[in-house]
C-alpha cells in the first residue's frame, strides 16, 4: 500500500507540492488572483475576470508574478490561440512549468491561498491569453507584451 | 468460522483494499471526478472546482458552500436547478441484523439563488424510500447570506455544523459513530437534521454558528430503517446548538461546540412520561497541508435522566481522521473512532476513493472493530453517480 502511495506521488497528474515562491524583488508587476474579489471587464480578445488587473500591458522585459488572493487554489495557465468555451485544461496545468510568457503551455502551477507563482519574464512581444485550471471560464485574463 | 477463516477473510479483504486503492490512483490520475450538476451548469466550472470525489468537497467547494452557493463577480450562464443522485452499496460481511448485500438509494436536489444580489438560497434533499424505509425529506432550508460580511441566518431543516459533516460531505461509507450514538431512548445525536433557526458569521477567519431547534429530523437516515421504540419523543424545550472555528496559521484550525435541551418520552404503552435534560461538549480541530489532512473531534456527554428512573449518564466518543490525496481526485483515509455511551466501543475505517468516470465515485472501505473478538469486520463498497450528465469536455 505505501509503495502505492509513493508509486502515485510520480504519476502525472498527481497533486502537486506547494508551490512556496517568495514575492519577487525587484519590482515585479503582481497580478492578483481572486474569483471573490474581482469581477469582470473587457478586453479585445473578449471578457476577461477574476486577476487584476485581467488585461495588462506592458513593455518588453518586464517581470510578472501571480499571487492568490483567496483561500484556495488557483493557476495562471497559458491559453494557446483565442479563449474557448469551456475548460479545456490538463493536469500538467497543476505544476508549475515556464519562466517566459512565450514558453508553450506556461502554468503557474497550484497555488495555495496568498501564494506567489515563479516570476515570469516577458522578452518576446505578443498577446498571452491564460486561466485557472479550476475556474475557467470564470478566471480569464490577457496579458500584451509591446 | 474459525479464527484462521477470520484471519484469512480479513487478510484477503485488504489485499483487495490495497489493489482496488491503487487502481483507483492510477485511473482517476487520468479521469478527474464530477460535481453536483446544479453548481457545474450555473457558472461553467469544471466539476473538479468544488470536489475532489463528489459529493467531497475541496477548499472552493467549502467557502462557495458558506457563500450560500453564490459568486457575485462571476456571471450565471444557466441555471437547472434540480439534480439526481444515485448510489449502490455492497456490503460483503453482514452484522446479524442485516439481510441486504446491496443497497441502492437515490437522492432528488433542488437549489437556487434569488433576490436581486442572489443572496438567498434554498436547498432541499429528498430521500426516496430505501431498505424498506419510506422517503422523506431529509433537507429543507431558506437562507439569507451577506456576501461581503458572511453574516447568514438560515431557517428550515438542517444539519448541525460540524467539522466533519455526517451526510452531505461524507468522504465515506461509514458515519463516524460519535455523531451518531445516543443514550437511552433519545435521539439526541448531532448526526441528525434539526428543525429550527441556524444562523452565525462564517468568513476566513472565523466560523461562529448557533441553532435553536424546535424539532428534528424523523425519518430513515440514508436508506437505514429507523428502529420503533415504545416511546414518543418530543422536544420539551427548545435545544440550543453553539459552535466557533477558528482559522489559525499553517493550515490549522481549532473550536468548539456547545448542545443544550431536554426532551420528554411517553410510552405508547402506558401513557407514562419522563423528560430527560442532556448536553453535549465537543472539542475539534484540523490540519491541512498540501496532500494531507487531519481532523478531530473529541465530545463529551450527559444526561440527568437517561433511562426514565432518574439516573444520570455520562457518555464520550470521539475520532481522528487522516486523509491522504493522492491525485486531485482520490483520497486514502484512515479514521479511528472511539465511543462510551457507556459501554466503549473502538474502530478503525479504513478505506479508499477515485472518480472511475467523469461523474462518479467509488468508495472501497473496511471498517474494523478493535478491543472486542465477536465484533465484526466489514468491508463494503459503493458506486455513486449524478445526473443529469453534462458535456464532458466542461466537466473534467
Amino acid at each position: 500500500m505505501l509503495g502505492s502511495i509513493a508509486a502515485a506521488g510520480c504519476t502525472p497528474g498527481a497533486a502537486t507540492a506547494p508551490n512556496t515562491h517568495q514575492p519577487a524583488a525587484g519590482g515585479a508587476i503582481v497580478i492578483g488572483m481572486s474569483l471573490i474579489k474581482y469581477g469582470q471587464s473587457s478586453s479585445p480578445f473578449g471578457t476577461v475576470q477574476a486577476y487584476n488587473p485581467a488585461f495588462l500591458t506592458v513593455p518588453a522585459g518586464s517581470t510578472i508574478q501571480f499571487h492568490n488572493e483567496d483561500g484556495f487554489k488557483h493557476t495562471a495557465t497559458m491559453i494557446s490561440g483565442s479563449f474557448p468555451s469551456a475548460n479545456t485544461f490538463n493536469t500538467t496545468a497543476l505544476t508549475p512549468s515556464g519562466t517566459d510568457l512565450a514558453t508553450a503551455a506556461w502554468s503557474s502551477g497550484d497555488l495555495d491561498p496568498n501564494g506567489f507563482s515563479q516570476t515570469f519574464s516577458s522578452l518576446h512581444p505578443g498577446t498571452y491569453l491564460y486561466g485557472c485550471y479550476h475556474h475557467y471560464p470564470a478566471m480569464r485574463g490577457v496579458i500584451i507584451v509591446q | 468460522m474459525s479464527n484462521n477463516c477470520l484471519r484469512a477473510h480479513s487478510r484477503a479483504a485488504l489485499l483487495l483494499f490495497a489493489a482496488t486503492a491503487l487502481a483507483g490512483i492510477l485511473i482517476s490520475s487520468a479521469v478527474p471526478a464530477s460535481a453536483v450538476p446544479i453548481f457545474a451548469e450555473r457558472y461553467g466550472f469544471s466539476c473538479s472546482a468544488c470536489h475532489t470525489a463528489v459529493p467531497d468537497l475541496n477548499a472552493f467547494g467549502n467557502s462557495f458552500r458558506k457563500a450560500g452557493f453564490n459568486l457575485p463577480n462571476v456571471p450565471r450562464q444557466r441555471d437547472f436547478p434540480v439534480a439526481l443522485r444515485f448510489q449502490e452499496t455492497y456490503v460483503k460481511d453482514l452484522l446479524p441484523s442485516q439481510n441486504r448485500r446491496y443497497n441502492a438509494l437515490a437522492i432528488l436536489i433542488s437549489t437556487e439563488n434569488f433576490g436581486a444580489d442572489k443572496s438567498y438560497s434554498y436547498f432541499t434533499r429528498y430521500i426516496f424510500g430505501s431498505q424498506g424505509a419510506a422517503g422523506s425529506l431529509y433537507y429543507a432550508w431558506a437562507q439569507h447570506v451577506n456576501p461581503r460580511t458572511g453574516v447568514f441566518q438560515r431557517i428550515g431543516l438542517f444539519s448541525l455544523p460540524l467539522i466533519a459533516n455526517p451526510t452531505q460531505r461524507l468522504d465515506t461509507i461509514t458515519l463516524q459513530p460519535a455523531y451518531s450514538y445516543t443514550i437511552g431512548h433519545s435521539s439526541a445525536n448531532l448526526a441528525t437534521p434539526r428543525l429550527g433557526l441556524l444562523f452565525g458569521q462564517r468568513n476566513g477567519f472565523i466560523d461562529a454558528e448557533f441553532a435553536v431547534s424546535e424539532d428534528e429530523y424523523h425519518g430513515a437516515a440514508y436508506g437505514a430503517p429507523t428502529p420503533p421504540s415504545d416511546f414518543a419523543q418530543a422536544f420539551a424545550v427548545p435545544e440550543v446548538f453553539g459552535s466557533a472555528l477558528f482559522s489559525l496559521p499553517h493550515g490549522f484550525k481549532a473550536g468548539f461546540l456547545s448542545l443544550r435541551g431536554s426532551r420528554s418520552f411517553q410510552s405508547r404503552a402506558t401513557g407514562a412520561t419522563y423528560y430527560d435534560s442532556y448536553r453535549r461538549e465537543g472539542a475539534q480541530a484540523s490540519w491541512a497541508q498540501g496532500r494531507f489532512e487531519l481532523t478531530g473531534q473529541q465530545l463529551w456527554g450527559r444526561d440527568d435522566n437517561a433511562d426514565g428512573f432518574g439516573n444520570p449518564s455520562g457518555s464520550s466518543g470521539g475520532f481522528v481522521t487522516f486523509k491522504y490525496h493522492a491525485t486531485p481526485h482520490s483520497y486514502i483515509g484512515l479514521r479511528y473512532d472511539a465511543v462510551a455511551n457507556p459501554f466503549a466501543t473502538r474502530d478503525y475505517d479504513l478505506y479508499a476513493v477515485f472518480a472511475p468516470t467523469a461523474h462518479s465515485r467509488f468508495v472501497l472501505e473496511h471498517f474494523k472493530p478493535v478491543g472486542n473478538s465477536s465484533a465484526l469486520a466489514v468491508t463494503s463498497a459503493q458506486l455513486l453517480f449524478a445526473l443529469p450528465f453534462t458535456d464532458p469536455q466542461k466537466n473534467r
